[in-house]
């Protein structure tokens, strides 16, 4: 877990990260490698229209780079297709399935609802010196941005 | 946008002890996952990083979604998480996404 005190955070600039371990941490041994697919299009559509919403809802803004926005977008997308739930796709688990069924890191994640913190950089306060001045992102852009992964 | 130059390298669990543990010269890693839209910025500050300290600092990344056991042994539970390593030891962690100078005054701490 990542305790405080390994953290070099510090500064106006860090994107917050919560230090709250998971309960469903268990020791798999065996590795687990996917191939990276492209996420469907109707889930990647309901992920930015949430992402949309959301962000006037809480008056986030987007990062000033939408590369980074799009991207994750289209891991919310690709998590949704895989586990039924936008399962945050800037975090590593151990236990995928069990942790969107959990729910606590599924977007908005609790920290988010909680305290607008959002480390995957998709909703960022004025303050934050990678906030952007937009709440809107189009299809169009989403692919254009993602089209050299 | 130069294509020449040493950009940061692929790591996994297999190439971990030679280039991470082993290494003579201090080494910084960055894991990220696949779809984390923040490691995107992480990684081109460590292409940059990797060729303006070339010969002094090796630079590599790691899928965790690729590299389970590496990511649970150093107990990564979000990206991007940059490790900066001497001697085959700790010397810093970095989590979550900062701008350039972080990076470089950590790796500044280390070299110095």
């Amino acid at each position: 877990m990542n305790s405080p005190a390994m953290t070099s955070q510090s500064s106006t600039f860090a994107v917050s990260v919560s230090s709250i371990a998971s309960p469903l941490r268990r020791r798999r041994n065996f590795p687990v490698v996917r191939a990276q697919v492209e996420p469907s299009d109707k889930s990647i559509e309901i992920m930015r229209k949430f992402s949309e919403q959301y962000a006037r809802k809480s008056g986030t803004y987007f990062c000033v780079d939408k590369g980074v926005t799009s991207v994750v977008i289209k891991g919310l997308a690709d998590h949704k297709d895989s586990l039924g739930a936008p399962l945050c796709p800037c975090r590593h688990y151990d236990d995928k399935a069990a942790e969107a069924a959990h729910g606590f890191w599924n977007c908005p994640c609790v920290p988010m609802r909680e305290r607008k913190e959002c480390h995957c950089m998709l909703f960022l306060t004025p303050d934050n010196d990678f906030a952007g001045d937009e709440q809107t992102i189009t299809l169009d852009e989403i692919k254009e941005s993602t089209s050299n992964m | 946008m130069r294509l020449c130059c040493p950009a940061a390298t692929p790591v996994n669990k297999d190439l971990w002890d030679n280039s991470i543990l082993k290494s003579e010269t201090p080494v910084i890693v960055e894991f990220y996952s696949n779809w984390c839209g923040p490691c995107r910025m992480v990684h081109r500050v460590i292409d940059e990083v990797a060729t303006e300290y070339a010969g002094r600092l090796k630079c590599f990344v790691l899928n965790t979604d690729a590299d389970k056991q590496i990511a649970e042994e150093y107990e990564i539970n979000v990206v991007p998480v940059v490790l900066l390593s001497k001697n085959g030891k700790k010397f810093d962690v970095v989590v979550g996404t900062m701008p350039k100078e972080f990076y470089v005054s950590a790796i500044e701490r280390m070299l110095n």
